[in-house]
């Protein structure tokens, strides 16, 4: 156990730029957009803000030109409407504008771009240190390749998204303090722009929760790579995917791995939390729907986990 | 007397190459082994079956365990410096004393503070801004610092400049070896370790070609240094080798009697080098 603990604590030292740049960019860009929301405040009638719309639809995006006309652009679509005026009045009066989705999305975004830089993170890991020679180093240690690849599958799930949802916590209540102090109380909504801390955290901890079972074969195949790549780790993953992917349908017209592949996504996981309704429905999905696919997904990861340390043990040498 | 490393008839192929051929030796505890041999002879991959990075065909123990089977066990027991240019460069010396004491049971990260407190390396200093020299006191410092019965060195003084190669080996002998410990160590630079060794070990193409305890090497072996007269009467004798000296020619003699050679030259015990060369040639 120890043996892992210092493993995450070393992945943590070694990869603490990568695990703050991108939340930290993110956050950047919240910053910016509060300050644009303050500026057009203050200094002109025009606006812009990011919300849902009440009826649940489809509606991220609204621009409010003058304090008379607002624009609202559609999720889907891309096209731009003018908003009813019942929503207008809603948004002017501040009443309620944020639906459950709107805490998801908020730290839905730094989960996304966490789990981006895992993947990243996945693929050159044990690549790295086979180029580097240091795992020369490594295996001096009374550590078994099998710990060592587990540290890194977990670093890999818990690591960074764990180090986004802090900062994305520590954001949310910077910006909604922020809000209270800058804007008139009128004009926000009973519980800052609808988005309430306290379940700022629940999503993103049933995410990530689930990505370690659901996401298992993903983030095992990228370190598999890792392990067994020569050279250019990434680029192998995606000819390895994309031969996968062209063999099937040549031989069986079917898209089976590929679609199993991206079923097991992290990001496929936030678009399904983006779907449910309550966290009831969102687990029975993975655990109860797709409990086949989570046995077959966890069975694939198992044996892509046991062949990496495998090729720690045994090939090592680039 | 008790073994720690006992290898027999090890064998590891890679292609049609064999890199182990047959190798066996025996090292007990407290001495103080040099496996030599020229490039490609096998040494680096003997040292990983030892240390139970590799698998080959034969039968090992080291400490009475099986490398590859008890692999982290053994780990426990052994410090391995398997290059002198392997320590992660991201990371600082601080933080490689954390992990490392973190991860080894035997491991006193004060002692590896106090021997690094007589070098210039620091503890906040990453070891990508290190100079070579400073990389290897610093492995070393993490090696000695490990409470180990087997210290294993694979070239641990490679690229290092004279002063830094001595140091390494004072502060090997002063500040780790004990009649508790034992060592083994490959190197090229033969001349250096001379005087620490207790036992000479040959490799060549992955066989033993010399197996000896140091206090041996002067029975077995004699250089005899003769003027042009006597070339003849020395060749007949069958020298292993033969080479040139200052205004004389120096042949080496093996298992032959001093008596023999006393009054055709001056006889000396061979260093290890000349031996190496005079073995591999």
């Amino acid at each position: 156990m120890n043996q892992i603990l210092f493993g995450l604590k070393r992945e943590y030292w070694e990869h603490k730029r990568l695990l703050l740049t991108l939340p930290i960019i993110v956050t950047a860009l919240f910053c910016l957009v509060a300050i644009v929301a303050t500026w057009q405040h203050h200094f002109s009638d025009s606006g812009v803000s990011i919300s849902i719309h009440p009826d649940g639809e489809s509606i991220d995006l609204q621009v409010s030109v003058d304090d008379q006309d607002v624009i609202v652009i559609d999720k889907e679509s891309g096209n731009s409407a003018s908003a009813e005026p019942s929503y207008k009045e809603q948004q002017v009066n501040g009443n309620e504008t944020g639906s459950q989705d709107d805490e998801f999305w908020f730290i839905g975004i730094y989960l996304g771009v966490a789990w981006l830089a895992a993947l990243f993170y996945a693929q050159s890991t044990l690549f790295n240190d086979r180029r580097d020679k240091s795992i020369l180093y490594w295996k001096t240690m009374p550590v078994s390749e099998l710990q060592t690849v587990l540290s890194k599958y977990l670093f890999a799930i818990f690591g960074f998204s764990v180090v986004a949802i802090g900062i994305g916590l520590m954001t949310s209540i910077i910006l909604m303090g922020y809000a209270q102090f800058v804007f008139p109380p009128e004009m926000l909504a009973e519980d800052t722009a609808g988005m309430r801390p306290h379940k700022l955290l629940v999503w993103p901890v049933l995410a990530v929760l689930s990505a370690l079972l659901w996401c298992a074969p993903v983030f095992a195949l990228f370190l598999f790579v890792s392990a067994w790549s020569k050279k250019m780790p990434l680029l192998m993953l995606l000819v390895i995917v994309i031969v996968i992917r062209l063999i099937e349908r040549i031989l069986f017209s079917s898209d089976h791995v590929f679609d199993f592949l991206s079923a097991h996504s992290p990001f496929y996981l936030l678009g399904v939390i983006s779907e449910s309704e309550s966290s009831l429905e969102f687990l029975s999905f993975f655990f109860i729907e797709s409990f086949a696919s989570l046995v077959f997904g966890l069975l694939i990861a198992a044996v892509l986990i046991w062949r990496t340390a495998w090729y720690r043990d045994h090939r090592f040498e680039l | 007397m008790s073994l720690v490393i006992n290898a027999n008839g090890l064998t590891k192929i890679y292609g049609d190459k064999a890199a182990l051929n047959n190798f066996s030796f025996k090292l007990e505890k407290g001495r103080i082994l040099g496996l030599i041999g020229p490039n490609g002879a096998g040494k680096t991959t003997a040292m990983r079956c030892l240390m139970g990075m590799a698998t080959c065909h034969g039968d090992l123990r080291v400490l009475g365990k099986d490398p590859v089977s008890e692999r982290m066990s053994l780990l426990s027991d052994v410090a391995y410096i398997a290059d002198t240019a392997i320590l992660p460069a991201w990371m600082t010396v601080s933080q490689l004393l954390e992990y490392t004491e973190g991860v080894h049971p035997r491991f006193s990260r004060q002692r590896a503070i106090e021997f690094l407190g007589k070098t210039d390396v620091r503890l906040k200093d990453r070891i990508s801004s290190l100079s070579k020299g400073m990389v290897t006191q610093t492995h070393l410092a993490l090696a000695i610092s490990i409470d180990a019965k087997l210290l294993v060195l694979d070239e641990p003084t490679l690229g290092l400049d004279i002063l830094y190669r001595k140091t390494f080996y004072e502060q090997l002998l002063n500040d780790y070896f004990d009649e508790g410990k034992t060592i083994l160590i490959t190197t090229h630079q033969v001349e250096e370790i001379e005087h620490v060794l207790t036992d000479l070990l040959f490799i060549k193409s992955g066989s033993v070609v010399l197996n000896l305890p140091m206090e041996e090497l002067s029975n077995r072996y004699v250089d005899l240094e003769v003027d042009d007269t006597q070339i003849d009467v020395a060749r007949l004798k069958n020298p292993i080798a033969e080479r040139a000296g200052i205004g004389a020619r120096v042949f080496t003699f093996e298992d032959v009697p001093r008596q023999e050679l006393e009054g055709l030259g001056r006889l000396s015990t061979p260093r290890v080098a000349d031996l190496f060369v005079a073995k591999m040639s």
